[in-house]
């Protein structure tokens, strides 16, 4: 029998280092061990470097052996270049005022045509800064869909034009497809009210949940909102946790006695709760073992441009604390290595979990969420035992590092191990593995 | 910093000296202030500058070719060149807006070249020639311009060192600057001048 082929749209991919990378590097890997051909669509490096500048080209490394990328271009820049003259053609670099009449003239009629070709964001009635996107991406399913027959499209988000993608690519080649929401699309995150959305976009996502083949999300109570909004899609609604990596896990430090380290990785962006914490780490510090210190490491914010704002609130060395800079994926277990207590900074409620307190979990030594309460990821700690949940205020952080500080203290390897165990379900080919079966079960020719 | 102006017929392609860049003026108001700071871009970082001006603009008691730039500082030189005269004489500006005038007495005149006459019979003819023949001069305008400084712009290229780049600024002098970049295809082309 032929090996089952899924297109997997995936506008982040690397040499991004978007946060949704890892879900996407994981997702590849996952069908790719089940035995499927896996032909990644994503966007170029060019967009990643020169445009948004976010890129980390160690994460290349981790694109599994046997997946195809197929890069389609996307630029937020629109318009024409008119200043390079050798890109004029004959026309119009002899008779520059009849080329615009010309121009001018058939520009409605053009719109119309460029509305037919789905080239403009008016052929995808919904609000996106990827429209663009759609068309191209279509196409380009369309040739890898001639060339070797696809089995299923699955399209993750945001972007949600990926989304939008994968149901046209679907309607014009009658494959199924399903989509993996990263973050609720018609849902805010941090209130986990309704998003404010517009009519056109929220019709775009009912269509395409209702003509998806299965729709998945990153923890249950997404899930759940999304089953309440669409009542007779709610079977469709399947949750796949983000899980973490085992190459992140590494050999765990020992408490010696000496002064101990907290520490926390990842993108920092100015939604995480810094100001308490470092308040709190200020006040804390004193109660701890001398030279204690506090560090960080991550990406300062998404986008190149962002890093500076963010630099500029961290405090100084003097204070305990010491930012470390970006760490590559490859070295990611050895900084966790090196620490006695991990923290996780989060926003949000419910619908937060993100990936890192996953990892944060799976480490085995003792776990500062810093997140309201009843938020996601303060919930994958529940059976964490040494998980120490606090909401963003001085006080209830204080309390949680003190905590920390004394279940580290008493550490033993075994504990380490014992916690491990505990937490190994959410280990990423555990977790991915639902994936795989979901879109199995939705794929007609693999269905049972 | 040298300032030079000269008819275009009488520009002695010989005297350009490396490095120098080639703006065409334009002939609109933004033209011939995006032509202004390329100019005052240039001289600052160095460079010699041909300007071929067509500006329109009229200035009292004064050669419309001699458009002062101020606020010039750096070594450049600037030769501003105009080519207004000789673009009236063209056939489509004759057709259009009548000969010019037979008195012109060349760059030191402060008389309107263009002056209508005071008759009636002969405005009205004037302006029935003008809506006939205006708009296809306009359309035409910027080729013919060209077809006016190509002589000039192909002793350039036989007897001067290559420009450092070519400046067009506005839409009648793209295709001078068009011509002009496949003629020099190395050189650099924009609307406006700005140091590497």
């Amino acid at each position: 029998m032929r090996r089952p082929h899924l297109l997997y749209i995936a506008f982040f991919y690397p040499p991004s280092r978007a946060s949704g990378v890892y879900r996407a590097l994981a997702t590849s890997q996952a069908f790719s061990d089940a035995g499927w051909k896996v032909t990644v669509v994503t966007t170029t490096q060019r967009f990643f470097e020169e445009e948004i500048g976010s890129t980390d080209d160690s994460l290349l490394d981790f694109v599994p052996d046997g997946v195809d990328v197929v890069r389609v271009p996307f630029s937020f820049a629109s318009g024409e270049v008119e200043s390079d003259l050798t890109d004029m053609g004959w026309w119009r670099g002899n008779f520059p005022l009849l080329f615009r009449y010309g121009r001018d003239k058939t520009r409605s009629a053009r719109s119309y045509l460029e509305v037919l070709r789905g080239k403009s964001p008016l052929s995808f009635p919904m609000t996106d800064r990827y429209l663009s996107w759609i068309e191209p991406v279509v196409k380009a399913g369309r040739r890898v869909h001639a060339e070797h027959r696809i089995d299923h499209v699955l399209a993750t988000g945001n972007p949600y034009s990926s989304f939008e993608a994968a149901r046209a690519l679907g309607a014009l080649t009658g494959v199924p497809f399903s989509i993996d929401y990263r973050d609720p699309w018609s849902f805010d995150l941090r209130t986990g009210g309704p998003a404010k959305l517009d009519q056109p976009t929220l019709s775009a996502e009912a269509r395409i949940i209702d003509e998806a083949a299965a729709v998945i999300h990153v923890n249950q109570p997404i899930a759940d909102a999304y089953k309440r909004q669409y009542p007779t899609d709610s079977e469709k609604q399947n949750v796949v946790l983000n899980g973490y990596d085992i190459a992140s896990i590494g050999p765990a430090k020992r408490y010696d006695g000496g002064p101990l380290n907290f520490g926390m990785l990842g993108t920092v962006t100015d939604l995480w709760p810094l100001g308490p914490l470092f308040e709190a780490w200020s006040r804390a510090r004193q109660s701890l073992p001398p030279d204690s210190r506090l560090r960080m490491a991550g990406h300062l914010g998404y986008f190149a441009w962002s890093e500076e704002g963010i630099l500029n609130t961290l405090p100084d060395e003097s204070a305990g604390f010491v930012y470390e800079g970006p760490v590559e994926k490859s070295d990611v277990a050895a900084f966790y290595g090196s620490l006695d207590v991990v923290v996780v900074p989060l926003f949000g409620g419910p619908m937060v979990t993100s990936g890192k307190i996953f990892e944060s979990a799976g480490l085995g030594i003792p776990v500062i969420c810093i997140q309201e309460e009843g938020g996601g990821a303060r919930q994958v700690l529940q059976d964490h035992p040494l998980g120490f949940g606090a909401e963003a205020k001085p006080d209830q952080i204080v309390e949680a590092i003190l905590g920390a500080a004394k279940a580290a203290q008493a550490l033993q390897p075994e504990d380490i191990e014992r916690i491990r165990q505990l937490m190994s379900r959410f280990e990423r080919t555990s977790t991915m593995r639902a994936m795989v079966e979901i879109v199995t079960e939705a794929t007609p020719r693999l269905a049972p | 910093m040298s300032e030079s102006f000269t008819p275009l017929d009488e520009l002695m392609p010989e005297s350009i000296t490396s490095p120098w860049v080639l703006i065409f003026g334009g002939i609109s108001r933004d033209g011939n202030r995006r032509a202004r700071r390329s100019a005052r871009e240039a001289v600052r970082e160095g460079v010699n500058v041909l300007w071929l001006d067509g500006f329109e603009e009229r200035y009292p008691g004064q050669n419309p070719v001699r458009v002062p730039i101020d606020d010039l500082e750096g070594t450049g030189s600037v030769t501003v060149a105009g080519y207004r005269f000789q673009e009236r004489s063209t056939l489509l500006n004759r057709l259009s807006y009548g000969p010019p005038k037979e008195n012109y007495s060349g760059p030191e005149s402060d008389q309107d070249p263009f002056d209508a006459t005071n008759s009636r019979l002969y405005q009205a003819f004037r302006s029935f020639r003008t809506r006939l023949f205006r708009k296809i001069g306009q359309a035409f305008r910027g080729y013919l311009i060209w077809r006016l400084l190509r002589p000039t712009i192909l002793r350039l290229h036989e007897s001067s060192p290559h420009p450092v780049a070519i400046v067009y600024c506005d839409d009648h002098t793209i295709p001078s600057g068009w011509h002009a970049a496949r003629i020099w295809e190395e050189v650099p082309t924009g609307m406006e001048f700005r140091a590497s």
